[in-house]
């Protein structure tokens, strides 16, 4: 009979559930692709009664429930913390306290209730693990090497933010740990904070902010905030941070020393955010290099594994990849708190039954990452039909010809194939596709599709076997989490001189190179490398585009707007294509034009139900 | 009644604890840790 486990996370941000079958994940999503509330913290309800249903089984053919991390070690941080903070803590600890009493104390209880609340059968009692063995545990046994070094990098967990594993076979062993109130997730947060950004949500706008700016504060960073040591370990200067007091991430001293306010969120975003997104990117790239290479000489494995939030810094993992430091490299597509889920029910799992996928000649057990919830034809059909949208259905070869050509138009394409990605980033299941080679599709992405902020880059999604001849990537990228130059063939002739292209704010539209749409400031890419292994139907439509056009890159980002949650569903997807600017949507095999269809009247309007991200 | 619980808590636990660390620069939280040799919570040469 299957050994199932189910793992929970929940209560901080992106709660989310995954299942485990025979030591093989088979499900796994997150709440607020449910729920509609982006980065939902709450019980991740929905999210289990989809992992259950993907399998057919109740809670009781449960062979364990894991909730991702230990309640009391991280009251007893959380205890700490407020103490060292002084009286400036009082009130946000005496707001936070009675919560803490109540139930967070005891949230392993509090889960009980919430699975029986569910009535679909009797779960076993609820077991903790701890954060960061969870983020080691996705990180290593879904991956495809037998022995790894493994490092988990976030803004904290219970105590540890840094931590060191050595991998072997099926087991995890804690190597060394950097513990709170030092961490590089929070120095990152700090910066996204003072830079007007949301706190565990806007860091990747600071990234993408980055490549505009001059690093003409690191210095004063590795001066002032961080105290870098050759062992790879670091330490913040508390002095300046105001996190253990629970309100803010910086406050007074932090404006002192940069020389002005914090950013207002939402108002114009000046060179001065640049250069300081610059500056904490080149620093923690430092930081995050001394952390891998630490990791290697305390494991004498030269295979790493990262997980965590910050191993979703795509820059920092392909300066780690460019290093030569590492034979290989592979980062769990959930590498945030969601993925914890999994690594919570991976690490008991395999101890029942070993990790399988090393046995056949899959590339890792992650299935593509497409772990969430898949609508079938009929489905799709139906709600089609009854909602009387006019579509035309397609057989296999006649979709990606129909798309490839529309794509090779110039047309955006909501594209809606099979199960949900599991992880922050479309990885061509809800995906909006455009044509890289096309130089407004940047300007007509963010501005008429997913009405963002123009400095936002867009990410390519490449042939792995084709990806060489367009970037200069060491290895493959499945789950677009490491940045790589463009090669210099495919250079504009401005960005082959010395002086390299502009960088500035106002350069974001100009052509650098033969894939504008794709090419950031730096002339780097966020490379999706595509495989039939990991989304074949994805990997048919590239080929299709090649085919026609020679080029087998597209455009790939998320199928939603700025602020809301992956779409998840057929509905979600039309609403979402009819809300946009988007010509085309791809529903299975279904093909929707926007002319003809009818006019879409929502009772309210989304943009004020949509809080900005 | 629980925020009153807290408020003592805070008062006569958490103060004094944060007043002596601050004093004797005793814990992590601290100067002197930020200038440690290392961060490591174990030894790197004890691996």
């Amino acid at each position: 009979m299957a050994i199932y486990v189910l793992g929970i996370s929940a209560f901080y941000h992106d709660s989310a559930a995954a299942l485990v079958k025979d030591g093989v994940p088979v499900a796994a999503a997150q709440e607020e692709r449910f729920t509609r509330v982006r980065h939902d913290p709450a019980f991740p309800a929905q999210a289990i009664a989809y992992c259950l249903d993907a399998e057919g089984i109740t809670l009781d053919d449960l062979e364990a429930v894991v909730y991702y991390e230990d309640p009391q070690e991280k009251f007893s941080r959380v205890i700490s913390s407020f103490a060292s903070g002084g009286i400036g803590g009082a009130r946000t600890f005496i707001n936070a306290m009675p919560e803490w009493i109540r139930w967070k104390w005891n949230v392993l209880k509090f889960v009980d209730e919430q699975l029986e609340i569910l009535s679909r059968g009797k779960a076993p009692r609820t077991q903790a693990s701890q954060h960061h063995r969870s983020h080691a545990a996705a990180a290593f046994y879904p991956s495809p090497f037998k022995n790894a070094a493994v490092l988990c990098i976030d803004g904290i967990g219970e105590w540890h933010s840094t931590t060191i594993w050595h991998g072997k076979g099926s087991n995890l062993e804690l190597k060394n740990s950097i513990s709170y109130p030092h961490s590089v997730g929070l120095l990152y947060s700090a910066m996204t904070y003072y830079c007007g950004f949301k706190v565990d949500s806007g860091e990747y706008k600071l990234m993408g902010l980055a490549p505009y700016g001059q690093p003409i504060y690191a210095d004063k960073i590795r001066d002032e905030l961080i105290n870098i040591r050759e062992d790879g370990s670091f330490t913040l200067n508390m002095k300046y941070f105001e996190y253990l007091r629970g309100e803010r991430m910086v406050g007074e001293a932090f404006e002192e020393l940069f020389g002005g306010p914090i950013r207002q969120p939402e108002s114009p975003i000046s060179q001065r955010e640049c250069d300081l997104a610059a500056s904490i990117q080149k620093v923690t790239e430092e930081v995050v290099l001394g952390l891998a290479t630490a990791a290697v000489k305390q494991t004498g494995e030269r295979n790493l594994c990262l997980a965590g939030g910050v191993a979703l810094n795509c820059v920092a993992n392909g300066v780690l990849s460019r290093s030569g430091r590492f034979d290989s490299i592979w980062i769990q597509p959930a590498a945030g708190d969601a993925g914890c889920a999994l690594g919570a029910a991976l690490d008991f799992a395999v101890k029942h039954s070993g990790r399988p996928h090393l046995d056949g000649n899959k590339s890792d057990a992650m299935s593509g990452s497409l772990l969430g919830p898949g609508f079938g034809d009929e489905e799709i059909a139906q709600f089609l039909l009854e909602n009387q949208y006019p579509f035309t259905r397609y057989d296999d070869a006649g979709l990606y010809d129909q798309v490839a050509s529309r794509l090779a138009e110039g047309a955006v394409v909501g594209w809606f194939q099979g199960r949900m990605e599991f992880g922050p980033r479309a990885l061509g299941a809800r995906s909006i596709l455009g044509d890289a080679r096309n130089p407004e599709m940047q300007r007509t992405m963010n501005l008429k599709i997913k009405y963002r902020e123009s400095f936002r880059p867009f990410a390519p999604a490449v042939l792995a076997e084709d990806a060489g001849n367009y970037f200069d990537i060491c290895e493959k990228s499945p789950y677009m989490l490491m940045v790589a130059p463009v090669t210099d063939s495919i250079k504009s002739q401005q960005s082959r001189q010395e002086s390299g292209p502009e960088r500035g704010l106002g350069s974001i539209n100009n052509i650098r190179s033969q894939l504008p749409a794709v090419t950031h400031v730096d002339l780097s890419a966020r490379v999706q490398t595509v495989t039939e292994e990991n989304n074949a139907p994805f990997t048919y439509l590239l080929r299709s585009f090649k085919e026609r056009t020679g080029c087998s890159v597209l455009v790939n980002t998320s199928f939603n707007v700025r602020g809301e949650p992956i779409v998840c569903k057929p509905e979600e997807a039309y609403a979402c294509f009819m809300r946009t600017e988007m010509d085309v949507l791809v529903l299975g095999r279904y093909v929707l034009e926007r002319p003809g269809q009818p006019a879409f009247v929502e009772a309210v309007d989304w943009r004020s139900e949509i809080p900005l991200d | 009644m629980l925020r009153f619980l807290a408020f003592l808590m805070f008062i006569v636990v958490l103060l004094p604890i944060g007043l002596t660390r601050s004093v004797f620069h005793s814990s992590r939280f601290g100067r002197r840790f930020h200038q440690a040799p290392t961060a490591w919570d174990h030894s790197v040469n004890k691996l």
